[in-house]
């Protein structure tokens, strides 16, 4: 990996999302749901950070908060040095900022207006930014569709003519329209038929190496996610435990919770069905009353009595421990290091 | 409810409908099954375009006094004429022209405000929502009917005044539809993703949003316009809507109250009648194939 | 539950004071009651003295607080033109529209309940196609012009029945004679009330018929008639209190059509001479009983929809 121009293109800092639990006979806040809860990382250019965890651990409100479709509680968001937030009060760099900020969505079946043909569907946008003009709107469009794999035939076609993995491709190129530099791809694979997903899989790891893309993987399966992705983070009730390099993290996984979740990866070796496996119990806990000290103490099959008081901070899994370490790897369990020693 | 009856009679396999049909021939096709709505079509049609043509078919002029008074009908006069000597069949021409005048009028307002509000309340939420909700509230609280004669009692009835009235009252079944619908829609991938192009508001809510919610809205619309063409029949019936010498449908009902007309003339209470009865009947039936027709999850 | 009451009355005092509010703004827009006083003959002073008496020289919301003050304690002011008290007024008027409502409601569920159930039970059947086009022929005939027809073939033609008022005059009335001047102004009302209802209840039972539940049933080999009559029918109570709750305005305001027709002594007639004579604070205080009806038939519907529909989420 190319590691001299490594410079983050998305920088997030201690970003918060608390949504408001409403209720009693007048309505009012009677608490707050925190669905992202103290997080920050960076996102190198022209690379790929994963996000995992289990559905209602915040992946997915972060990479609605970078595309601005939800505003931050507290915390920040940099785009190339800028801070989003400020950028609020001067619509028309919003404006042109926007359209460098892309999703695609999860569901493909209804990320795509279903009174629209595709012409439309991708023409508007581009059409609007002045990214592309009537004349030429056309032949950009035909580009976008090679890109894709796509035939020109679809643009006078209706999205419910199309099948999940066709409209996923057309999510994808009406993502890539506005020329973006960085792309939060949401669950993009999740709704999808497996033999599916590894052809959108792969589509998306091209193009990010083609068009020089930053992309946010957002997933739940920690096999798709690595596959696609440079960096992982993996996230657990609102925070992340572990950072690092994605390799590095899916060979020696140092945050309990990383382990467990790579034990949940079925493994295709028949004579590996032995090994033994250390699966979560329990549910993922509630993010309105988090657990106190490590979140993850009350399904932690190592934890410790100081691990229902303290908060772990991250801290840098020393490189001698984990033997490919190349680059940084965060976690924040303090007695990861332990842990490894215990097997 | 209507659903069931083309799953049953249409079964396919699923993944075969729709392939290269256009959703237009595929509401046309829905449509057709109902043969009381294409019925309907028809006699509308001709209704709407004898009221429209009706100074070109109309044998006199509608405040003409053209022969005896009160005569039955006969070969001069085809519905006879009314006290004042009037011919009974011109000044029906008219009305119709004018009934169906205030009926689509005051539908067309309705819908506009309606659409208007329901947008608003749907895709912003919170307080506004709640404003225009509670007002919506009171404005159905009130027995409609009531509502309107009050209001036509004070704002000087007359035709245009009937429109407006209607108009405003008709609005917050519309308001409340879209709303419902756009609050679903609000939350949809398609409108996120528009929200994430950059897309201005009224792309947002207009292009994005609206054409998703026409189907009901027509479909509701079509029920206002048949209660507006009634409302504005019992308004003009009791002397509180369109004001003689205009024929309106319902005010040449209005001599009905009389008792020598109900009993020895009923050529001049009969066909004003019917004519209301076709229209709005037709127009139920349309309504009813076109919620049919345009249903989302009804069978291809 | 009673939270969940306790809220709904809530949000309805709100909507029950901007009821009051659009109310007055629009009696205001309508000008001055003395307009109508005002010739020749009555003098500028005897006007004044009487705008005095009226408060009517007051501003607006004063005026507004004042009527709104004298309806807390249950005065709902005096009738411009009797100068009876509104509310002895609506009392000794409202017993006779009561009366042709409650029984018109009645009769129109009898038709509706059994007619929209047999056109689900047997969909698309000749019986079914006749039941929705008569039920669309209810909903689209005007009112008072069936109420004409009616008195063309009864009264006029085969003196059968009478057209007007609630007893013969003179005789001594009693129940039959009540009963026989009600028959037609019920038909009336009963039958424009069922052509809505029994496609709403055919609609309802239909969807219910198709449920999971339904089907295990009929599969377990549970009879068909045992199954409409054990399972579908208790779940379609809930229809039947919608269409009772959607009906309720509704009777408001066909009674003032039907009521002038048949000149029936009760609440509509009395509002249209009031409409047509000005009589701002009778008009006020029907407005207002009938919005209240209206708003807590609203709200014991969605009651009554919790109680019998356990799914139904409370918040």
């Amino acid at each position: 990996m190319n590691r001299e121009a490594m410079t983050p293109l998305i920088e997030v800092v201690d970003l918060k999302k608390y949504y408001p639990v409403r209720g009693g006979i007048i309505p009012h806040t009677t608490g707050w749901v925190r669905a992202v809860d103290g997080v920050s990382f960076s996102v190198m250019r022209a690379q790929t950070l994963g996000l995992v965890g289990e559905s209602g651990c915040g992946k997915s409100t972060i990479g609605r908060q970078l595309v601005g479709l939800e505003s931050p509680t507290e915390g920040s968001i940099f785009y190339d040095g800028r801070d989003l937030a400020a950028l609020q009060k001067k619509p028309e760099e919003m404006r042109q900022i926007r359209t460098k900020l892309q999703m695609i969505f999860q569901d493909p079946y209804s990320s795509l207006n279903p009174r629209k043909h595709i012409y439309e569907i991708l023409a508007q946008p581009m059409l609007y930014h002045g990214i592309s003009q009537k004349d030429t709107v056309r032949r950009d469009i035909r580009k976008l569709l090679n890109m894709v794999g796509l035939p020109e035939t679809v643009l006078g076609r209706y999205p419910h003519e199309f099948s999940g993995g066709q409209r996923q491709r057309i999510g994808i190129a009406k993502a890539l329209s506005l020329n973006p530099e960085f792309i939060v791809c949401d669950e993009p694979v999740s709704a999808l038929d497996v033999s599916i997903q590894a052809q959108i899989l792969n589509l998306l790891k091209e193009l990010q190496k083609e068009l020089k893309l930053t992309l946010l993987f957002v997933g739940h399966g920690l096999g798709a996610v690595n596959y696609v992705s440079d960096r992982i983070a993996v996230m657990y009730l609102g925070r992340i435990v572990e950072y690092g390099d994605a390799r590095d993290i899916f060979v020696h996984p140092a945050h309990p919770y990383t382990q467990a979740l790579l034990d949940a990866v079925p493994i295709p070796d028949p004579g590996e069905k032995d090994k033994p496996r250390r699966l979560l119990e329990g549910e993922i806990g509630s993010n309105i009353n988090p657990p106190a000290g490590c979140r993850f103490h009350p399904r932690c099959p190592y934890a410790l009595p100081l691990c229902r008081t303290q908060e772990p901070q991250m801290q840098k899994i020393p490189s001698g421990k984990t033997a490919l370490a190349a680059g940084e790897h965060y976690a924040a369990c303090p007695y990861c290091s332990n842990i490894k020693e215990k097997e | 409810m209507k659903k069931n009856r083309i799953d049953e009679k249409n079964k396919k396999p699923p993944g075969t409908d729709l392939a290269g049909e256009s959703y237009l021939h595929m509401v046309f096709r829905r449509f057709r099954r109902h043969h009381l709505a294409a019925v309907s079509l028809i006699v509308l049609g001709v209704i709407v375009c004898a009221a429209l043509l009706s100074p070109v078919i109309a044998p006199y002029e509608p405040n003409e006094i053209a022969g005896p008074f009160a005569q039955a009908p006969s070969r001069d006069f085809w519905l006879g004429t009314d006290q004042i000597g009037r011919d009974m069949f011109s000044r029906l021409l008219y009305a119709t022209r004018i009934s169906l005048l205030v009926g689509v009028m005051a539908t067309a307002i309705s819908t506009v405000i309606g659409v208007l509000l329901g947008l608003v309340a749907g895709y912003f939420g919170g307080l506004a929502d709640m404003i225009i909700m509670r007002f919506t509230d009171m404005v159905m609280s009130f027995p409609y009917i009531l509502l309107v004669l009050v209001a036509a009692a004070i704002f000087r009835p007359g035709l245009w005044n009937i429109i407006l009235i209607l108009g405003f009252v008709d609005w917050p079944g519309i308001a409340r539809l879209v709303r419902g619908n756009v609050l679903g829609l609000r939350e949809t991938n398609f409108v996120k993703g528009s929200l994430v192009a950059g897309m201005p508001l009224r792309h947002i809510l207009f292009s994005e949003i609206l054409p998703n919610t026409v189907a009901p809205i027509l479909v509701y619309a079509t029920s206002v316009l048949a209660l507006s063409i009634l409302d504005e029949a019992a308004l003009s019936f009791l002397g509180q809507g369109v004001q003689p010498p205009t024929a309106s449908l319902g005010n040449m009902l209005n001599g009905a109250q009389s008792l020598t007309v109900l009993t020895k003339q009923p050529w001049l209470w009969l066909p004003p009648g019917l004519v209301i009865v076709c229209i709005v009947i037709a127009i139920n039936f349309i309504g009813d194939a076109l919620r049919d027709a345009l249903d989302p999850n009804g069978g291809r | 539950m009673g939270k969940y009451i306790l809220k709904r009355i809530l949000i309805a005092i709100p909507v029950l004071i901007g009821i009051t509010i659009i109310d007055y703004t629009i009696m205001c827009m309508a000008g001055s009651p003395l307009a109508m006083l005002q010739g020749p003959r009555v003098s500028e002073a005897a006007i004044e003295a009487k705008e005095i008496a009226l408060g009517l020289d007051k501003p607006v919301y004063v005026q507004y607080f004042l009527w709104l003050k004298q309806l807390l304690h249950g005065n709902m002011g005096y009738s411009i033109k009797s100068f009876q008290p509104v509310s002895d007024l609506i009392g000794s008027h409202i017993g006779p529209t009561l009366l042709l409502m409650g029984v018109s409601l009645i009769a129109s569920l009898i038709l509706a309940v059994p007619a929209g159930i047999y056109s689900a039970i047997h969909q698309y059947s000749k019986g079914d196609y006749t039941v929705v086009t008569l039920s669309f022929l209810g909903s689209s005939v005007p009112g008072f012009f069936l109420s004409l027809l009616l008195i063309y073939i009864f009264t006029v033609r085969l003196g059968w029945l009478p057209s007007s008022g609630m007893t013969t005059l003179g005789a001594d009335g009693g129940a039959a004679d009540v009963a026989k001047h009600m028959v037609m102004p019920v038909i009336v009302l009963a039958f424009s009330m069922a052509g809505s209802n029994i496609r709403y209840i055919r609609s309802a039972v239909l969807e219910i018929l198709q449920q999971d539940y339904l089907r295990t049933a009929k599969a377990k080999g549970i009879g068909h008639f045992k199954v409409i009559c054990k399972h579908a029918l208790r779940n379609a109570l809930i229809p039947i209190i919608t269409v009772i709750g959607m009906e309720i305005p509704v009777l408001f305001g066909g009674a003032v059509i039907i009521e002038q027709i048949f000149s029936w002594p009760g609440l509509g007639l009395m509002t249209m001479s009031a409409i047509s004579g000005r009589d701002y604070p009778v008009i006020m205080g029907v407005c207002l009983l009938s919005a209240v009806v209206v708003l807590i038939g609203n709200l014991v519907t969605d009651i009554l929809y919790a109680l019998a529909d356990p799914t139904i989420q409370l918040d």
